[in-house]
This record gives C-alpha cells, structure tokens and sequence, in this order.
C-alpha cells in the first residue's frame, strides 16, 4: 500500500530519474527551508567578510571556544538525525509504531543539543564573554541563538509529528507531515554543519 | 537503530533504492566531523586544517541533503537550488579565507 501512497504523492517520477518530481514533504515547507538557509548563507557571508578585516581578532576569538563541545553538538545532531532518517523510511513502509519510536529518540537524542548549548553558552558568560565583548562574539551569540530557536522550533515540531503518528489520518497525509517535519529538522543539522566548521575548525594560516 | 528494521523498508520497495542505509550515513558523517575536529587541532598546519574543514564540511551537507533530506537530481527546480547555496557558501567561506 506504501506504493500507492509514494505514487500518488510523487507523480511524475520515473525510474531513470528524467522527469521532474515533487520533493518528500510539502512543498511549501521547502520554500520556507530554503528561505531559511539563504538567511543564515546572509551570516555566513558577514562573518566571512569580518574575518578578512581583522583575522588576528577572529583567530583569538575561536580559540577561546571549546572544540571538543562543538564536536559533541555535532555528533548529537548528527545521531539525531539519523533517528530522523529512521523514521522517514519506517513511516514510508507504514510501520508507524516504529517511525513514533524513532521520533522519540530524535527528539531525546537532540535534547542533548541543548544541554550542551547551554553549558557552552554559560562557561563563556561566567568567563565574561559575552555578547558584546567584540564583534566574533556578537556573531557567535547571535548566530548560534537564532540557530537554537531553530532547534526549539524543531523540537516542538517533533512533537506535534510524534500525536499525528497515532491518530486515524490518511497514510499520506501522515507520511507527508513526517517528511517535512524530517526535511526541517535536517535542515537544522545542516546549519549546523556549517556554523560548526565556521565558528570553530578554521584556524588561521 | 536495527538492521533489520532498516531492510525492512528497502525490502518493501522504498522508492529510494539508490539512498544509502542511515547508520552508513551516520558513520560518514560521524567520521568526517571528528577528522576535521582533529585537524584542527593540530594534526594538520592551520591552512590546510581549514581548507580541509570547508570542504569536509561541503560533503556532509551534501550527504544529509541527498540522503536524510532525500532530495534527488529529480526534484526540480529544489535540488538545483540545494546544490547551489552549497556551492555559494562554501566558496564564500573558501574564498575568503584564502584572502587572509
């Protein structure tokens, strides 16, 4: 029956792979992704150009941070994702009681994320490192925070698609409610990827 | 995560026969982050841990949009798009910090 439900969703797609095809999910959550992404690519590009006017200032500023933490966040994103993942492919084979577990250990597994955040966050306040001790921590407060509102985001998204596993919807309107709620969450995975090698693995020449 | 649970699904003709299993994903994920974190810390000279964490950085992206975001070539005009804000931001993170 799970074939019934891609075919109807999918449409157009071929085996070859030739014709265009809706994307997992709803499409408008694609744009709102997208348009997210183009928004944090906006950050990336300020500190970027930043880096160029004072890399003396930047390379200070990221060894202060802590790399085996911002390895940690990574690592449990990256976990959690994979859970997300899980849970996409379990659902499209209508093993819904699977895809709940598998939403659970996303978001128990992400929660760390958090946790870890807010240990990071409150050594460097206790420091006196703060949001406006130079222009790096401006960004790094500012851009890790919009990226945890994400994260929160996601988590409450979560949990809405952990309800819809148990109620008597059509599988297709299930199965896309999990694909988009998925498409978010990797989505926050994704920035993170790339805020973590920003903020903490490029070290001046 | 079983494996048995993952085959299951392949086993039932997920449309995605190309996707690589998650827990293979997850270790090349995994991998990438901690060699890059490793380099960064001083197994590599500070241009090359850089450039190298950039570029591992690009690769993972691309992973989780091909195989946890399942976005294939397929999926136009989104995956052209994926592809592009990749290429954008990676150059912009490499060029600029070629010119420090």
């Amino acid at each position: 029956m799970h074939e019934l439900v891609e075919n109807a969703r999918r449409g157009a797609a071929t085996a070859g792979g030739a014709a265009a095809a809706d994307p997992p999910g709803d499409s408008g959550v694609w744009v709102f992704i997208f348009a997210d992404m183009c928004a944090f690519a906006v950050f990336f590009l300020i500190f970027a150009a930043g880096r160029v006017e004072q890399p003396a200032l930047y390379e200070t500023s990221r060894q202060a941070l802590d790399l085996r933490l911002g390895l940690a966040n990574t690592l449990i994103l990256l976990t959690s994702g994979a859970f997300m993942a899980r849970a996409v492919r379990q659902a499209r084979a209508l093993d819904w009681s699977g895809a709940r577990t598998s939403l659970w250990l996303t978001a128990g597994v992400g929660s760390l994320f958090a946790v870890s955040k807010g240990i990071e966050w409150g050594n460097k306040l206790s420091h006196g490192v703060g949001l406006f001790t130079n222009e790096v921590w401006t960004y790094y407060f500012v851009f890790t925070g919009v990226h945890l509102l994400h994260f929160v985001i996601g988590v409450v998204v979560l949990l809405v698609l952990i309800g819809r596993c148990d109620k008597p919807l059509p599988q297709p309107e299930k199965l896309r409610w999990i694909e988009s709620g998925g498409a978010y969450w990797h989505m926050v995975d994704l920035l993170w990827i790339i805020l973590f090698a920003m903020l903490y693995l490029m070290r001046a020449a | 995560m079983s494996a048995g649970q993952e085959q299951s699904g392949s086993e039932q003709g997920a449309p995605h026969a190309r996707q690589w299993p998650v827990k293979l994903v997850w270790a090349v994920l995994a991998g990438a982050s901690v060699l890059g974190a490793l380099l960064a810390e001083g197994m590599a000279p500070g241009r090359i841990a850089a450039i190298a964490a950039i570029l591992l950085a690009a690769v993972k992206v691309h992973l989780v949009i091909t195989h946890y975001m399942e976005l294939e070539w397929h999926h136009q005009p989104l995956r052209l798009m994926m592809a592009g804000w990749l290429a954008v931001v990676t150059a912009v993170l490499l060029g600029t910090y070629l010119m420090t």
